[in-house]
């Protein structure tokens, strides 16, 4: 059975606009990329902005081309197969305005089920169906430029659920939503896989728990690359090695941040709050052995220690032992 | 008044690059000139198929060209509405910000004048260059002052449009588009107002528009018609001024009156999407 | 067969979408109908100021009732890929396994509402305003050239809307800046000889020149025609197949170019 996606050194760059007097740049979003996704898997994409994640599901999704490499879905190239491709999936994207304004959920569904052949009764089906058991039953006929984010979210899940795609791309399908509709639209998601075990989504987040609680694989990317890729619990069980703290200090002064210059530990975490005086530090370190030699320089900056814990390793502890940091530092370095 | 003259500056430097940043200088330039010297040439392909007589000419070349200032500057504030609110969804940030948002759309409005004035100049040129226009007289100062004045009154009918883009969908644009058509036909850019019938004629008296191209010509001592023959040009420049001011009076009003409404009913951040 | 069903179903959606916003946002009707008229009035008064001929008048009825149709390739059509492109839309539309013609159409089609309205009001307009007379007799061939030209014209208006596909804003600006350019080669005021044979001719490339002028030699008994009525009719025939076959190659060679260049769901480009 061929794979639900494949990609092969898949690679995409993008050409940087030419400022005056300087040369072409080059920003390489993907570099050579090697991933293998089995029909029936909810995988996940993990990491921080700027790490390819999108460019990898727009390749997917036939809506750009790839530089060099292969990328296939349901065992059909997206570039030279690109009708086939479109017959078999469909894609979401979170926090992105789409729709048309004075239409209402039910009639903007209704349009891009159009776009999949569907006959209109079969939509409105699939559609009264998927408002009730999402929650949007009572809001049909409530025009788009009203909505909510997540009840414009919700609707553009469904817009992606409703055509029953065999591969279906959630791009960040959470971004900006509130706790609670966050955890409908997993259940959602998981309901939807458990309806046909042939269905495949790759899931891209940067939300860890997200990644934790939902995928039945998980491939971490970072700057293009794919750097682990795994079972959530296997890749937490391949760290277990290491001991996680959290530490709250008080006393720092401004120091905060050369605690990532001690010796022998990795900075996971590091959240500084000048107006309370205090800072929130998660280390990893090869075994409990090394913590007085922390302790001892923490002291050495003037910190005092308010909170002490041991923790279990997280999604984040993993990231931060591949990518050498964590989200948030990549996050700022991208910027 | 210093913050809102910096608000001004800044929007001008704002829409000047959102209306050139897209292309280099040797394409912007041809493409400023592009519709300007095109609605010329329409004109100049009339006047030669319907065998004009020749003293319609000048007037109407001269009248088109300054005409070119009315629909951009009248249409500056409220695409500048449009745009940042439907395009960019930036309005709202704009809007929010302390220093008041009426000098960031008069900058738009300005720079839009600026922009313009290219096509005027061209316009003008080419007509005393190629075609062999002749203006009898010249009184700079006169034309300085209409031009001010008209300006003046310009951006303050245009406050009032961009009031009214607040309440509309995207085609706002056609709004301002129409409105710029309106003045074109009761002004008498390219015809006398004269050939209007008799009972519309009063619109074109009632638009500054008709009085400010009126002192235009005759600070080049040209003659067009002879319905504003009665009106002494210092009455006409006290019109003029006196529609200066009550357009700033009108555009203001409808100005608060329309983010009054927009403010009611949350359409200050407001997209059309359809 | 069912590949056929399926983009008219899409087609069909898209014109829905146009109809149904359109009557729940009315304002459009004031602006896009009423004040067209009186810009076309405005061109009427230019011909009676210079003591012109009265078919030159009916010529400017004529030109502003075809005026809408182009605005609605253009604007209705041709640019919209780029303003969907902006709320977040065109990569629904790219990853759908349809046509990219079927949306095109789907958006013409649902521009024709406010087009035919806008149409209507100057005819009416021309009819009991300015007493326009139309030859009854050349009405029908009049009409059968309404709807070469309009096939035309709707494959230029795809082969444009590629352009709006990779080019986005500097594709908007320059169909703003080719407005007075297209109203002066198409020959919308004036019978297009007037711009010489040389000009004409190449004018004669964008299907409106061809096809106001066929209109007026047979609608309204012009006899200042480019050219005969049957050579401007199978020069639109011929521009229908080969703007169409253009059409279908440069959406597809743009919409790659997109994907090459990363600009396909560029926003704010």
């Amino acid at each position: 059975m061929d794979p639900a996606i494949r990609t092969q050194d898949l690679t995409r760059i993008y050409r940087k606009a030419r400022s005056r007097g300087e040369p072409q740049g080059e920003f390489r979003a993907l570099d050579g990329v090697n991933l293998e996704v089995r029909p029936g898997e909810l995988f996940g994409l993990l990491g921080p902005n700027g790490a390819g994640k999108s460019t990898l599901i727009k390749i997917l999704s036939t809506l750009l081309f790839p530089t060099s490499g292969l990328a296939q879905v349901c065992g059909l190239d997206v570039v030279k197969q690109c009708e086939q491709v479109r017959e078999r999936i469909n894609m979401v994207s979170g926090g992105e305005p789409s729709g048309y304004g004075l239409l209402t959920i039910r009639e903007q569904l209704w349009v891009f089920s159009q776009l999949y052949g569907l006959t209109t009764k079969t939509a409105l089906e699939r559609i009264d169906r998927a408002l009730e058991q999402y929650g949007l039953a009572n809001d049909a006929g409530t025009k788009i430029n009203r909505l909510s984010t997540g009840m414009r979210q919700k609707m553009n899940l469904i817009r992606g659920f409703m055509t029953n795609p065999t591969v279906l791309f959630l791009d960040e399908p959470t971004l900006g939503l509130d706790v609670h509709i966050a955890r409908q639209t997993r259940d959602y998601i998981r309901s939807w896989m458990a309806e046909d075990r042939s269905r495949t989504i790759l899931l891209t987040t940067h939300y860890m728990a997200e990644a934790e609680d939902l995928c039945d694989r998980v491939a971490i990317i970072h700057a293009g690359k794919i750097r682990a890729c795994d079972t959530p619990a296997n890749l937490i069980a391949a760290f277990r090695r290491e001991t996680v703290f959290e530490l709250t200090l008080a006393g720092l002064d401004g120091r905060a941040a050369e605690l990532r210059n001690l010796a022998g530990v990795t900075v996971v975490r590091l959240d500084s709050d000048p107006a309370a005086g205090r800072t929130t530090v998660r280390l990893s370190m090869p075994d409990d052995a090394a913590l007085p030699a922390v302790l001892g320089g923490i002291a050495g900056l003037g910190g005092r220690i308010l909170n002490l814990s041991k923790n279990e390793v997280t999604l984040e502890d993993v990231f931060v032992g591949i990518a050498g940091r964590s989200f948030a530092d990549a996050e700022k370095q991208e910027e | 008044m210093k913050r809102a003259l910096r608000n001004a500056a800044t929007s001008f430097v704002l829409c000047w690059k959102k209306e050139t940043n897209w292309a280099g200088a040797w394409v912007y330039l041809p493409f400023a000139l592009l519709r300007p010297v095109a609605g010329a040439l329409l004109i100049f392909v009339m006047v030669r198929a319907a065998s004009a007589p020749p003293d319609y000419f000048a007037p109407a070349w001269l009248g088109n060209a300054f005409f070119q200032l009315v629909p951009a500057v009248l249409g500056g504030l409220a695409w500048a509405v449009i745009e940042d609110r439907e395009r960019y969804q930036m309005f709202k940030y704009i809007y929010l910000a302390p220093g008041n948002v009426v000098p960031y759309l008069m900058g738009h409005g300005l720079a839009r004048a600026a922009h313009a004035l290219i096509g005027v100049a061209a316009l003008a040129a080419a007509g005393v260059a190629l075609l062999g226009i002749r203006t009898p007289e010249f009184h700079p100062a006169l034309l300085a002052v209409t031009l001010a004045l008209g300006l003046a009154c310009l951006l303050a009918l245009s406050l009032a449009l961009a009031g009214l883009a607040l309440l509309v969908a995207r085609h706002g644009h056609f709004m301002t588009e129409s409105i710029g058509g309106v003045f074109f036909l009761f002004s008498g850019a390219v015809f006398p107002v004269d050939v209007l019938p008799a009972w519309i004629r009063p619109l074109a008296f009632a638009s500054p528009v008709t009085w400010w191209l009126e002192l235009l010509r005759r600070s080049l001592g040209l003659h067009f018609g002879s319905a504003l023959d009665g009106v002494s040009t210092p009455a006409a420049l006290a019109i003029l001024a006196g529609f200066t001011v009550f357009c700033a009076f009108l555009g203001r009003a409808a100005w608060f009156a329309g983010e009054r409404k927009a403010r009611w009913k949350g359409l200050l951040d407001a997209t059309t999407a359809y | 067969m069912s590949s056929l069903r399926n983009n008219l179903r899409a087609a069909g959606a898209r014109a829905w979408i146009r109809v149904v916003a359109a009557n729940r946002e009315l304002s459009w009707v004031w602006f896009e109908t009423f004040l067209p008229a009186l810009t076309t009035a405005c061109y009427v008064f230019i011909y009676r100021a210079m003591g012109a001929a009265p078919e030159f008048e009916s010529y400017v009825i004529l030109g502003g009732i075809m005026i809408g149709f182009w605005l609605n390739v253009l604007w209705g059509m041709a640019a919209q890929f780029f303003w969907e492109k902006d709320m977040g839309n065109l990569d629904i539309y790219m990853m759908a396994p349809i046509s990219r013609m079927a949306i095109l159409l789907g958006m013409a089609l649902g521009g024709m509402t406010g087009t035919a309205m806008r149409s209507v009001v100057i005819l009416l307009l021309g009819i009991f305003a300015f007493r326009v007379r139309f030859e009854v007799a050349g009405l029908a061939t009049a009409f059968g050239i309404f709807l070469l030209t309009m096939a035309s014209l709707y494959g230029l208006g795809m082969m444009l809307s590629s352009l709006f596909l990779l080019f986005g804003r500097g594709a908007q600006r320059w169909a703003e800046a080719a407005q007075e350019p297209i109203y002066l080669l198409a020959g919308f005021y004036f019978p297009v000889r007037n711009l010489g044979f040389g000009v004409a001719a190449a004018a004669s490339l964008f299907p409106l020149a061809l096809g106001i002028d066929a209109m007026r030699q047979t609608a309204l008994g012009s006899r200042a025609g480019f050219l005969p009525v049957g050579v401007e009719a199978a020069a639109l025939a011929a521009l229908t197949v080969l703007f169409g076959l253009l059409a279908r190659t440069m959406l597809r060679t743009m919409e790659n170019r997109a994907k090459t260049e990363g600009k396909l769901t560029l926003k704010w480009q």
